[in-house]
């Protein structure tokens, strides 16, 4: 490779970086998307969301390629009971990582468009600016308890 | 001098044997993973996902995991079924039983319990019945539920125990699982206890 061609392979990913990960730093890591049950059409996404830089940023929005609807949510636990709750965002505190997993907070899709498999595409929107796109494997029930294991 | 040994090693012996007999009794009851719950013994007949009658008094003998859900909820009730479905593969004993008791019987019907609880495990068995039917279930483990009222009026949670119960083989309910303490392993091991 020559000097140049190597120079611009470098500016490439320059520029290209901050479009893949966002601007403030903020980053997504292990998403997945439960495969929704027969004859429903509802489902959640889980994930990391990491926020190394020195700046709090926060979670304003989700939409999905695969879903009408997409909301957060947190659960709150009661004495014999557990109730979902739509909040408006989900703050990530500078340095800290925020998990969305079952059972937790996690991202609502409602309306799926049917039977979701493979991967989806989620699209999270921060309060910095930061726009990430995620591709979120599909997981079967099967797959999602072995990966809870992993985790 | 040399007299006394005798009777004192055999009172040294004897609460060895004591505390130790007081010892496993003690860890014997104390190493159910779940929390002790005991409920006297019940039935309860309702409809399962493939509209057969089932009684739980058909099922002496088994050991029995109980969970409350509906098939609308997007977290909670696939997690825990899927957990359940788990507890099963590493029971491997026709003898453990996994029930699904729907609290949303107005829209969980036989047909739609049909297609949504095999997706989980082919041995899970998913059950509806009439409101009062199944109230006496929720009555009978100790726990509520009540409809959430969404904007759109179809578009409704319900709020219930995440919790799991465990039937022992003699029909009454003897442990609890919260939320934070459904772990398929442990579970597992609490199932193949009781089936020894
Ligand atoms: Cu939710």
């Amino acid at each position: 490779m020559t000097m140049k061609k190597t120079l611009l392979v470098f500016l490439f990913f320059l520029l290209a970086a901050p479009f893949a990960r966002g601007e403030a730093g903020i980053s997504v890591k292990d998403p997945w998307v439960r495969q929704n049950p027969p004859g429903t059409l509802v489902t959640a996404a889980y994930m990391v969301i990491e926020n190394p830089g020195a700046t709090a940023d926060e979670l304003l929005s989700v939409s999905c390629d695969c879903s009408a609807e997409a909301s957060i949510h947190v659960i709150e636990m009661g004495e014999d009971s557990m109730v979902m709750k739509e909040v408006p965002s989900i703050a990530v505190p500078p340095g800290a990582s925020v998990g969305l997993s079952p059972g937790g907070s996690h991202l609502m899709l409602e309306g799926l468009s049917g039977d979701i498999k493979d991967n989806v595409v989620l699209e999270l929107k921060f309060r910095s600016g930061a726009r990430i796109s995620v591709k979120a494997p599909v997981l079967s029930p099967q797959a999602a308890q072995k990966r809870s294991h992993h985790h | 001098m040399k007299k006394y040994y005798l009777p004192l090693a055999a009172l040294v012996l004897i609460a060895l044997v004591w505390f130790g007999v007081l010892g496993f009794l003690g860890t014997g009851n104390g190493t159910f993973h779940g929390d002790e719950y005991r409920r006297p013994a019940f039935d309860f007949s309702l409809t399962d996902h493939r509209s057969q009658k089932f009684s739980l008094s058909d099922h002496t003998g088994k050991v029995i995991l109980l969970n409350f859900g509906f098939t609308n909820c997007p977290d909670v009730c696939p997690t825990t079924l899927g957990m359940l479905g788990e507890v099963l593969d590493l029971v491997g004993d026709e003898r453990a039983m996994a029930l699904f008791i729907t609290v949303d019987p107005e829209r969980d019907t036989v047909s739609k319990l049909g297609d949504y609880i095999p997706f989980f495990h082919g041995s899970i068995v998913g059950l509806t019945g009439s409101e009062q039917a199944i109230k006496q279930v929720n009555d009978a483990c100790g726990t509520l539920y009540s409809k959430e009222q969404e904007t759109l009026e179809d578009d409704y949670l319900v709020i219930h125990s995440p919790a799991v119960y465990l039937i022992g083989p003699g029909g009454e309910i003897m442990l609890r699982y919260p939320k934070e303490k459904l772990d398929p392993g442990k579970i597992a091991d609490d199932v193949k206890r009781l089936l020894l």
